[in-house]
């Protein structure tokens, strides 16, 4: 049994759960037939519902991955070679 | 087993004996139109039941219903409360990326952000432990099964939700396991990190993930 949240969270992404054995159905879901094919966007998806079962299932936008941090400059080589060397003072 | 039915029920004969002094030897004459089980020791306890009996119990010289029945209390108290009924249930879901973690906290009170919007399962009885396991495609193409995390557990206390004045549900007290605490109500589990954290992969929630559970219970 699959169901949905009707209500698109704020990142126009369904909550949603497929489940080995039907349950209660919770107040603001929706059951997905069975037969119906999940876009690949899934779950970030526009669905119609009707009587408590997702009646269309359309692709939604899915949001941009958040950027990878900067890499964290490389200091390691400069603390060896400041060893090495030795410090008299620090900038 | 069948009752007796009879048209003169508890009529008997009494014939006496030749030569004896008060001895009567008793007919049944109640003119059966059903005759009804036996009470024997074929219909009360055969050889083969008992027999089998004691290879199923491990107790021997059962001769009697009275040590046959006892036989089987023995073994039967041994699997303790059978009137209670375990559940399993198993399923998946796909991550929204929604973060919901840590705002504030105060004492033993803490602020969690977006736990309207917690990832949550249903299921159809009360849980008692959840396993959630990760499948993540790889940068290889292959897929990678997560170790699989003991989400819920019922020896800690489930928190009361409260939503606050300033619009925040804060969380008290505040249990969790591996950082990740959780709200009951009935057959629905809520999870939230209860710690800082910009990742939802903390929640169990990366976007487009699949996550696999399972799920244990016992009927009340």
């Amino acid at each position: 049994m699959r169901i949905i949240e009707i209500e698109a969270l704020e990142n126009g992404a369904h909550r949603n759960q497929s489940t080995s054995r039907d349950i209660a159905v919770p107040e603001g879901w929706a059951v997905i037939p069975d037969d119906m094919e999940l876009p690949a966007t899934f779950p970030f998806v526009d669905i119609a519902v009707e009587d408590g079962v997702v009646t269309s299932m359309t692709a939604g936008v899915m949001p941009e991955p958040a950027p990878a941090p900067e890499p964290e400059p490389d200091i390691w080589d400069e603390l060896a070679d400041a060893i090495r060397n030795g410090v008299n003072g620090v900038d | 087993m069948q009752d007796r039915i009879s048209n003169h029920p508890n009529r008997w004969v009494l014939t006496p004996v030749a030569g004896e002094t008060n001895t009567y030897d008793f007919t049944r004459a109640d003119d059966p139109t059903v005759a009804g089980t036996p009470l024997n020791k074929a219909t009360f306890l055969p050889d083969a039941v008992a027999s089998a009996l004691e290879a199923a119990t491990g107790v021997s010289g059962i001769t009697l219903p009275a040590e046959a029945l006892n036989a089987l209390a023995t073994v039967l108290s041994g699997f303790g409360d059978i009137s209670k009924t375990a559940y399993v249930e198993t399923g998946s879901y796909v991550g929204t990326g929604i973060i919901s973690s840590l705002s504030s906290q105060s004492g033993d009170n803490v602020y969690i952000r977006n736990v309207n919007t917690a990832p949550s399962l249903t299921f159809s009885f009360k849980p008692l432990f959840l396993f959630i396991k990760a499948v993540t495609a790889s940068s290889k193409k292959y897929y990678q099964h997560g170790t699989s995390q003991l989400l819920f557990d019922p020896t800690i206390a489930s928190p009361e939700a409260i939503t606050g004045a300033n619009g925040l549900q804060w969380i008290y007290p505040l249990t969790n396991i591996g950082n990740r605490g959780f709200i009951v109500s009935e057959n629905t589990i809520k999870w939230f990190y209860a710690s800082s954290t910009s990742d939802a992969a903390d929640l169990l929630n990366t976007s487009g993930n699949t996550y696999y559970y399972l799920a244990i219970g016992v009927s009340e």
